[in-house]
């Protein structure tokens, strides 16, 4: 038991020793008197080297979350400026609808300008397809003093005529339906007829004597005739032309211009 | 003691990253299986080599390094019990002592004056509690290689 007491006061007694020592040296070492700076020089370049060799797994996966949080930084970035980006393209898609309207417009006006009947500016709201819907409408009507039979034209060409005048719109048919007929003129011979819708696309000019000159290829434009059309607008042109001896009359073809279908905006001749 | 220097404690002050310091947790480990004449030289070398890669002197190292062993080997000799509860709690007061003693002399001796509630709140009392919640690991390990030899060289906890 004593023995057991005397081990217990020496390691107290050995605790005590070593940290006085180790104290001791540590208060030279802050006078300038450096016990084994030597070794601790020798121990900081050595485990320097090592440090280095092991750090550098560290200092790699360190660069690596760096990289990762600089990538999810820049990928909110992204996301912002996606959405950002989504805002312009909406807003420039609503300019170039500007632009196109704001053309078109200043072709009506032109047209507008030139037409010498009173003209009511108006917009199609209903496209109808070839085929598929034999009238179009259009977003005036009786209060702005359109009436049934009125021409429609737009900067293309002839359009068609109003079929019904409601108070606030109208139905128009296009001048490739039977209801539409109309007075024409020959660009090129100057010869005359009567403009007729076959229903399927294709106009036939009427009324040409077999003598008159009609060619394949030749424009056909308004007469002015009839008081519905100014004269000289296009209607198209002559696609084919068929004369029998024993018919008083040609066959005379005539395929709208192109862009029939495609105007937006258009006028009401009065 | 590559990894916590690695992980240098003292370039972290004010940081809330606080990497466990594993000298410490291996300190309390020597001191719970080897003598006293053996753990405190130990003790006093481990923490000199762990002083010099450091910008203080390494002599203080040294000398917090025995205290922290003198501690850690009272408390051992107090508790007398083998398990995970003690060995945290043991690691924790010296670690604790280690980070005290550390702060007094820097902030008397060498004159580099950090406040004291953020010093002991944001890195003496975390480092230490993260030393302790990581030496039952400390232990397992030092026992699972070297178990054999540390152990027949002294059974004073145990006895």
């Amino acid at each position: 038991m004593r023995r057991l007491n005397f081990k217990k006061y020496r390691d107290a007694v050995f605790l005590f020793i070593i940290i006085i020592i180790s104290a001791s040296i540590y208060i030279l070492s802050l006078n300038g008197i450096k016990i084994g700076s030597f070794f601790s020089d020798f121990i900081s370049y050595s485990v320097y080297e090592v440090y280095t060799v092991v750090d550098y797994p560290v200092d790699i996966s360190e660069k690596i979350y760096g990289n990762y949080i600089d990538l999810l930084s820049v990928k909110a970035e992204n996301n912002v400026l996606k959405s950002k980006l989504k805002i312009i393209s909406y807003k420039l898609d609503k300019y170039r609808e500007y632009k196109i309207e704001n053309r078109k417009l200043k072709t009506l006006l032109i047209l507008k300008n030139s037409v010498g009947n009173k003209t009511v500016p108006a917009a199609v709201v209903l496209h109808g397809i070839e085929g598929w819907f034999h009238s179009l409408y259009i977003n005036k009507g009786a209060k702005s003093g359109i009436k049934a039979g009125d021409g429609v034209i737009s900067y293309d060409g002839v359009v068609g005529r109003v079929i019904h005048a409601g108070a606030r719109y109208s139905r128009v048919i296009p001048i490739t339906d039977p209801k539409c007929v109309f007075s024409v003129i020959d660009a090129d011979t100057g010869t005359m007829g009567i403009a007729q819708g076959f229903g399927d696309g294709y106009m036939k000019m009427r009324f040409v004597f077999n003598s008159q000159q009609v060619h394949k290829g030749d424009t056909i434009l308004t007469s002015g005739l009839g008081g519905v059309f100014t004269p000289g607008i296009n209607v198209g042109k002559v696609t084919a032309v068929t004369k029998k001896n024993y018919d008083i009359f040609q066959k005379i073809t005539v395929t709208p211009y192109k862009n029939l279908f495609n105007g937006k905006y258009v006028l009401v001749e009065k | 003691m590559i990894i916590s220097l690695m992980f240098n404690n003292d370039s972290h002050f004010g940081h809330f990253f606080v990497f466990p310091n594993l000298v410490i947790a291996g300190i309390v480990y020597i001191s719970a299986y080897l003598d006293v004449y053996s753990g405190g030289i130990m003790s006093y070398i481990l923490f000199y080599i762990y002083g010099s890669m450091t910008p203080l002197d390494p002599t203080l190292f040294g000398f917090i390094g025995v205290v922290s062993y003198a501690v850690s080997y009272i408390l051992w000799r107090k508790i007398s019990s083998d398990n995970f509860l003690s060995e945290i709690l043991i690691t924790f007061f010296s670690a604790s002592g280690y980070y005290l003693v550390l702060f007094l002399i820097v902030y008397y001796r060498l004159g580099i004056h950090f406040i004291y509630l953020n010093f002991i709140f944001s890195y003496g009392l975390p480092a230490s509690i993260a030393a302790a919640l990581i030496s039952p690991a400390i232990f397992l390990f030092f026992k699972k290689i070297g178990y054999k030899n540390f152990l027949k060289r002294n059974q004073a906890i145990l006895d």
